[in-house]
């Protein structure tokens, strides 16, 4: 599978050739995209083709054969075409909401009907209005990567409540215009090939579950190959779809609305992803179920908008964002560019706008809606809030017994530790935050604490976030991903582009490096390039008084395998041959129990192998006398 | 694994550093003492360790199951040195309780115990108030099985920590062990709260609601299945729960159980638990598209494989007629002339064939063969031109001792199918390569290529006469002047009680021409009787008359006339019809030899020979006129040189012994019989039956009768007619009439009749010998015109005269049987009749002695 770092690349690479021809680069595309069908369709080729086998015997054949032939051909396209199709059919999940009906919400279908007419977009099968704050199409595939999309428009309400209709109605134009059929047919298509293969493949790459027939790893090795090299190509022309349909967007709701529409989009989902949503699920604690008036809440949170410090930070962090290969949105900065809009902040986008969208569009329909959205919102996430509000508890009850099983005075690291989980797991940053620091004091490299330490700071915006995450990195390899995803997203946030590379990079060589250093450091062979040891004269000495133990012990020669990956730990490898006496054969078993006593008695900084000349290590042993200084004993 | 197959396969042999250690098996899941060991992996024969394929490291291995983990000693070794020396490393650089637990964890996973509890010791002292790493160290001591073991660090960590979990668990399970339930509930209550579920594993409640069961404290069971049951609402599908908490429930006698009502579901009915799949195997479903893939694609060649035999079938004609037939199969363009055999190409289907040639004929045939059955069978189509050709399927075991061919004639069809033919056409193999002890069944399918009357032998020997004259009925068709096979067709029909289907099937080919000779001599056969002759004469003198140059027809008329001169007449004006025609010489030949004029038949029976030199009938009347005109040393010479090139006949050898015997050669005689039993042993049964006759045939030729009857000690026919012959010989009539045979062929009874007739007369018994005579009149009577005329000279008044008698057209031995019973009668006759007798007692074989010794003149 191809990591990020090779996956930007190849974007490079195509930006930097066929991309710059657009027409080209749509060729190219579809062309990847009809290899794509050709390979994803060829098990279901076979079948027909063994299945026509068959049943072309029903021309030929004599009664009997056109029997055999007919029940043979129906159970290979029968069982075969199943199989197949199985491979095919991605179970993707439905998008979910409230459905609004044309006689709810006249005035929305009336402003759809009139962005559909002029763009000439698909129509849609189903608007659907959610509690996330979103808005967006989405294509859901009946036939899983064949297609036959069913287009469904999710409406978040409290995005409804946050946009003013002209904002909304620059947001679904631009939404529109990805399903338009009246310019760049082929690159709209393409685009939403993309976005639908995209799922697909993610729940391609799902485990499979042992029991169920599925044929998808037949697939797979394919789909590996060959959905990095569409997407590379897909995503540069997704990027110049964006630009594409923030003009159309522009065009019919005015470039000011699309800005400033971007522009609170930005601002409000901070507001709602750090402030209120986790005040939110701090309820959790103390209610066993959902609030009734969540949806009100969070109408009222946006209303009231961010502190001005906050709505400061975040105006800023929007605009420093920098574009990257994750998304096919350009960065905000951007995307106001291409509007010819100057990057300065409009007026009161830190708060909902007044009137909203959700009022005008829904009308007095609003609030019946926004209780039905409740209602679903409360059915849907009802399970999870049950299950935070028990471990909440959980969490409270730990901490409880901690505290009067460890008095004050008897804190030691571990309690200490234990506590500030127990707090963190109940989002009780504040307090966690002292714990951390009073870990650290104690020990510097905890690697927990630093983990946890340096991403409440940067949630606060504090860059020193970034030297603790560092440390946990530092301390614990396997914290490497989660860090990296942190800082990625807080560069980010800071438009430190240079930065976000080397993370990628980083991040894509830590996981290739993870699989190929276990495999360097758990294994010796004589194919392994070997340097001298490098030992320092006190450790050489400490090691000959161990060997000087060793009656038998005839020679030791040590040298230092070259490692690629995690150097910091060195692997050094000990031969060690003993001299029998003059009238006994060579014994290995008294050359395993020499090893045995060595093994436990040699200590060196690093890993150490120690091996006796004889049985598989003999071709080591032999390379082994070559290295340079490598005769340690006598 | 390693396995082996009688004895050859892999096996382990050797086992050191052995460690053992309690636990469940990760395989069969039983709970048993797993041992690791080091071992050598060998390939062995008869368990015998040939080839090292390499040191082992067995892990884990169940003594209940077997099953094991094996990985390479070597690597073994490696890793563990490697992984270890590096945590220590680690530990060394950071001694944090963290990397303490690695360390432990890496010598407890290669299995290092002994070092890792000097280890658990030494760090134990080192952070004495780490709860945490003794709360580890309790659970990776419990993970291996070893829970008194575990059980000090589980309590010193709830000692540092009252708090802790997995110390609070560890000393629980270990109350739990000793049944110190009421200690062990508090110490769990933090599992029993609400949310727990989400922080802990509430396996150790399961242990104490399970251990409140056992204990008999149900109430308490209830109490914990309830928390676990508000924690894990799932927990109501599994099975093995809801047993737990029936069981429970019943013991407190509760009619209402707190497991809601369980859900019914097809799906759980079939879908088998879901647990991830391992990374890097092959799953069953691909593994089974794979080969259902390749399955189908088999199938598709076996599909397109029967299509293929079903378009390529081969049809076989033969054609037993010299005459080749043409067969045409209409719509298909195939036109075969077909001599004896040919063979087209089909595809299976409904054909309509027009036959000409010897037989004309329309025939309306399918070629087809059961679908599943094209893969397997062997099925020859067979057109057989009129049905009249003979075929012999053979089906040969090849084995080191291959019992005797399995044959079966198949005839008589125009269209057949026959089953299984290996070699259709072709020959079978000699010799055929096969594994030791196996035995493989091989057929061929042949036109018959043997004698009609060998073919017809057959049948009678398995005792099918029924299917014996429906062989010769379809044989003589194309073999239409095979008089032996008539005649035994004739015999047998008679036998049968057949006669009339007989005198049908004969009648049938009297109008064809040219003239069947041979077969209207055998039809005449069948008609010249005292009844019938008018009828006969009638009938031949209509042909003649439509045709009166036709050779044959004269020829045929000629032999049915009651006047030998009228005879004469026509068998000359035949021979001047048809010089190339052998019967009518042959007829005047037979009168020459009848009359006992050896000399005059010699010449006629060479013509005839030259004419027809195969006929074995005419050489053997040629043979018998040169030793009555004594030639037998000529015919030793000839015979004997024949015998060279032709060991195994019969016909030669007795031939041979004839002409020893009228040398009085005896000794020789009985050595060429010697030669021949041991020539003919080499053929089996069969031959010894042979080599008997032949030996029976010389004892009598040479008047051995006392050899002759110890000889023919035997139960069959012939051994019982030699027999009789033999006490006939011997004057031992009493006993002759007992010993008869109760079947005889040809005129054996006549022979039989007249010559106990004329012994029982001899002797002086005129009752007996009346009796016999009038047997044997009788059976003359019923012959031909010449036999009932011979019957004329028995119990006449009157003998006939010399010249009377020469002109009866019968055999020479039986004519003289005939005059040595008329002798008898009339004593008077003696002088005229014996010089006759005499000179027609030629041929070595019964009754010659009799007769010889009848007509000796008298001293």
């Amino acid at each position: 599978m191809m990591n990020r770092e090779e996956f930007d690349r190849l974007v490079r690479q195509v930006e930097a050739g066929v991309g710059r021809n657009h027409a080209a680069l749509r060729r190219r595309a579809a062309g990847l995209a009809f290899l794509g069908y050709a390979g994803l369709l060829t098990w279901l080729l076979l079948v027909l083709l063994i299945a026509a086998g068959f049943f072309s015997g029903l021309v030929w054949a004599d009664a009997e054969g056109k029997i055999f032939c007919g029940l043979a051909g129906l159970l290979v396209l029968g069982l075969g075409g199943w199989a197949s199709l199985r491979i095919l059919l991605v179970r993707l999940t439905p998008p979910k909401g409230r459905a609004i009906t044309r006689a709810e919400a006249p005035a929305l279908f009336a402003e759809l009907d009139d962005l559909r007419a002029r763009l000439r977009a698909a129509p849609f099968h189903e608007v659907l209005l959610s509690a996330e704050f979103n808005a967006g199409v989405v294509q859901m595939p009946r036939l899983g990567v064949l297609g036959w999309p069913r287009n469904c428009l999710i409406l978040g309400l409290p995005l409804l409540d946050a946009l003013s209709p002209a904002e909304m109605r620059a947001v679904l134009a631009h939404e529109f215009a990805h399903l338009s059929r009246a310019h760049g047919r082929l690159s709209h298509w393409l685009y939403r090939l993309r976005r639908s293969w995209e799922e697909t493949f993610r729940q391609f790459a799902r485990p499979q579950v042992r029991g169920t027939l599925s044929l998808r790893p037949l697939t797979a090795k394919f789909v590996d190959w060959f959905w990095p090299r569409f997407n590379a190509h897909a995503f540069v022309l997704s990027r110049a779809n964006e630009y594409e349909a923030d003009a159309h967007a522009a065009r019919l709701a005015g470039a000011p609305h699309l800005a400033a529409a971007l522009v609170r989009l930005q601002t409000l989902t901070r507001l709602l992803d750090q402030r209120l949503w986790p005040g939110l699920w701090q309820l959790t604690h103390t209610l066993p179920a959902p609030p009734d008036d969540l949806l009100a809440r969070l109408r009222d949170g946006l209303r009231a908008g961010a502190t001005p410090e906050d709505r400061a930070r975040w105006t800023e962090e929007a605009f420093r964002t920098a574009s990257t290969n994750s998304d096919t949105h350009p960065c905000l900065s951007e995307r106001l560019s291409a509007l010819q809009v100057p990057p300065v902040p409009p007026a009161d986008t830190a708060a909902a706008a007044s009137p909203s969208a959700a009022e005008t569009l829904l009308g007095p329909a609003l609030d019946g809606l926004r209780r039905d959205v409740q209602e679903f919102w409360r059915k849907e996430a009802g399970p999870q809030w049950r299950e935070q509000h028990a471990r909440a508890a959980a969490f409270s009850d730990r901490l409880a017994s901690l505290d009067r099983a460890v008095p004050a005075a008897a804190v030691n690291l571990e309690s200490l530790w234990d506590k500030a989980h127990a707090l963190l797991s109940l989002r009780d940053h504040a307090a966690a935050a002292p714990l951390l620091r009073e870990i650290l004091a104690r020990r510097a490299d905890h690697a927990p604490a630093n983990f946890q330490l340096g991403r409440l700071l940067l949630d606060a915006g504090d860059a020193e976030g970034v030297a603790h995450l560092e440390r946990a990195m530092a301390a614990n390899e396997e914290l490497v991903p989660e860090a990296c995803g942190l800082l990625h997203h807080h560069h980010r946030q800071l438009g430190h582009t240079d930065r976000l590379h080397a993370l990628a990079v980083r991040l894509d060589r830590h996981e290739k490096e993870l699989a190929a250093s276990r495999a360097e450091r758990t294994a010796v062979t004589a194919a392994d390039t070997f340097l001298p040891h490098g030992l320092a004269a006190p450790e050489l000495e400490a090691l000959r008084r161990t060997f000087a133990a060793e009656p038998e012990l005839a020679r030791a020669e040590l040298a230092q395998k070259e490692l690629k990956h995690f150097t910091h730990q060195r692997l050094f490898v000990l031969c060690v041959r003993r001299q029998p006496a003059w009238h006994r054969l060579q014994d290995a078993e008294q050359d395993r129990a020499l090893t045995r006593r060595l093994t436990q008695g040699v200590r060196l900084p690093g890993r150490v192998l120690v091996f006796p000349p004889t049985g598989g290590f003999r071709a080591l042993a032999r390379k082994l006398r070559h290295v340079a200084g490598s005769a340690v004993w006598p | 694994m390693p396995s082996t197959v009688n004895g050859i396969g892999t096996h382990y042999y050797g086992q050191k550093n052995l460690q053992r250690r309690p636990g469940p098996c990760p395989h069969c899941g039983r709970a048993v003492e797993l041992t690791s060991y080091d071992t050598r992996l060998w390939f062995v024969v008869v368990f015998i360790p040939v080839i090292p394929l390499g040191r082992k490291r067995i892990i884990d291995k169940c003594p209940s199951c077997t099953r094991h983990f094996a990985v390479d000693a070597d690597k073994w070794e490696t890793s563990k040195q490697l992984e270890v020396s590096g945590a220590e490393e680690k530990f060394r650089t950071n001694p944090t309780p963290e990397n303490a637990a690695t360390v432990h964890q890496q010598l407890v996973n290669f299995h290092q115990f002994d070092e890792a509890a000097a280890f658990r010791q030494k760090t134990g002292e080192q952070f004495p108030d780490s709860a945490m790493l003794q709360a580890y160290f309790g659970d990776a001591l419990t993970h291996f099985g070893k829970l008194d073991e575990a059980a000090p660090y589980y309590a010193r960590a709830l000692a540092l920590r009252p708090d802790l979990p997995a110390a609070r668990a560890g000393v629980a399970d270990g109350h739990i062990r000793a049944g110190r339930l009421d200690e062990a509930g508090p110490l769990l209550e933090f599992l029993a709260k609400p949310g727990a579920a989400q922080l802990y594993p509430l396996a150790p409640l399961e242990r104490l609601g399970l251990a409140y069961q056992k204990a008999g404290r149900h109430a308490d069971a209830l109490a914990v299945f309830t928390k676990l049951l508000e924690a894990l609402p799932k927990l109501s599908d599994h099975k093995g729960f809801r047993a737990m908490v029936q069981k429970s429930e019943k013991a407190l006698g509760r009619k209402d159980t707190m497991l809601p009502k369980k859900k019914f579901s097809w799906r759980g009915l079939f879908s088998r638990s879901a647990t991830p799949a391992r990374s890097g195997t092959v799953s069953g479903a691909r593994a089974l598209f794979i080969l259902g893939v390749l399955l189908a694609l088999l199938a598709l060649g076996f599909t397109i494989g029967n299509e293929y035999i079903r378009r390529h079938r081969t049809l076989h004609f033969v054609n037993a007629y010299a005459q080749p037939a043409t067969v045409e199969i209409v719509g298909t363009g195939v036109s075969q002339k077909v001599g004896r055999h040919e063979s087209v190409v089909l595809p299976e289907g409904k054909y309509h064939a027009l036959i000409s040639g010897p037989v004309k004929q329309e025939l309306d045939f399918e070629v087809s063969a059961p679908y599943f059955s094209r893969w397997s069978d062997d099925p020859a189509w067979v057109l057989n031109i009129g049905g009249d050709a003979v075929l012999l399927r053979r089906a040969v075991t090849y084995r080191h001792d291959p019992p005797p061919a399995s044959l079966e004639f198949h005839f008589g069809q125009p269209f057949e199918l026959i089953a299984n033919v290996t070699h259709p056409f072709t020959g079978l193999p000699e010799t055929v390569q096969m594994k030791e002890g196996e035995s493989r069944i091989l057929v061929d399918l042949q036109l018959y290529e043997g004698d009609g009357a060998s073919l017809l032998g057959y049948f009678l020997d398995q005792k099918d006469p029924g299917r014996a004259l429906d062989v010769a009925e379809h044989w003589l068709r194309p073999h239409l002047e095979d008089e032996t096979v008539l005649r035994l067709y004739v015999a047998t029909a008679q036998r049968e009680k057949a006669a009339a289907r007989a005198d049908a099937y004969l009648g049938d080919g009297l109008a064809a021409r040219p003239v069947r000779t041979a077969w209207h001599r055998v039809y005449q056969g069948l008609h010249d009787t005292t009844a019938g002759h008018a009828a006969l004469l009638a009938k031949y003198d209509a042909l003649l008359a439509a045709a009166p140059a036709d050779s044959a027809l004269l020829y045929l008329r000629g032999r049915i006339d009651g006047n030998r001169a009228a005879t004469r007449d026509f068998f000359e004006r035949a021979a001047r019809a048809d010089a190339r025609n052998p019967y009518p010489v042959f007829g005047l030949a037979f009168d020459r030899m009848a009359a006992g004029d050896w000399a005059g038949a010699r010449p006629l029976f060479a013509q005839v020979l030259a004419l027809q030199p195969k006929d074995l009938g005419y050489e053997n009347s040629l043979v018998l006129a040169r030793l009555a005109l004594g030639e037998a040393a000529a015919v030793e010479q000839e015979t004997r040189e024949r015998l060279r090139h032709d060991a195994t006949s019969i016909l030669l050898v007795v031939r041979l012994v004839d002409a020893l015997a009228a040398q009085d050669h005896r000794a020789e005689a009985l050595q060429a019989c010697d030669a021949f039993a041991q020539v003919a042993a080499k053929h089996g049964a069969s031959g010894q039956t042979a080599a008997a006759a032949v030996r029976r045939h010389a004892l009598y030729a040479l008047g051995d009768f006392a050899a002759l009857e110890k000889a023919a000690g035997g139960g069959s026919a012939p051994e019982k007619t030699d027999r009789t012959l033999a006490l006939i010989e011997q004057g031992r009539l009493a006993e002759a009439v007992k010993a008869l045979p109760a079947s005889a062929n040809d005129d054996e009874p006549l022979v039989l009749a007249l010559a106990l007739a004329a012994a029982w007369r001899q002797t002086g018994d005129t009752t007996e010998a009346d009796r016999w005579l009038a047997q044997a009149r009788n059976i003359l009577a019923a012959g031909n015109p010449d036999y009932v005329q011979a019957a004329a000279w028995l119990g006449a008044a009157a003998p006939p005269t010399a010249a009377a008698a020469q002109d009866v057209a019968v055999s020479p031995n039986l004519k003289a049987l005939l005059l040595v019973a008329v002798i008898a009668w009339h004593p008077e006759a003696r002088a005229e009749l014996a010089p006759l007798a005499r000179r027609l007692n030629v041929e070595r074989a019964f009754p010659f002695h009799f007769v010889q010794r009848a007509t000796t003149p008298a001293p």
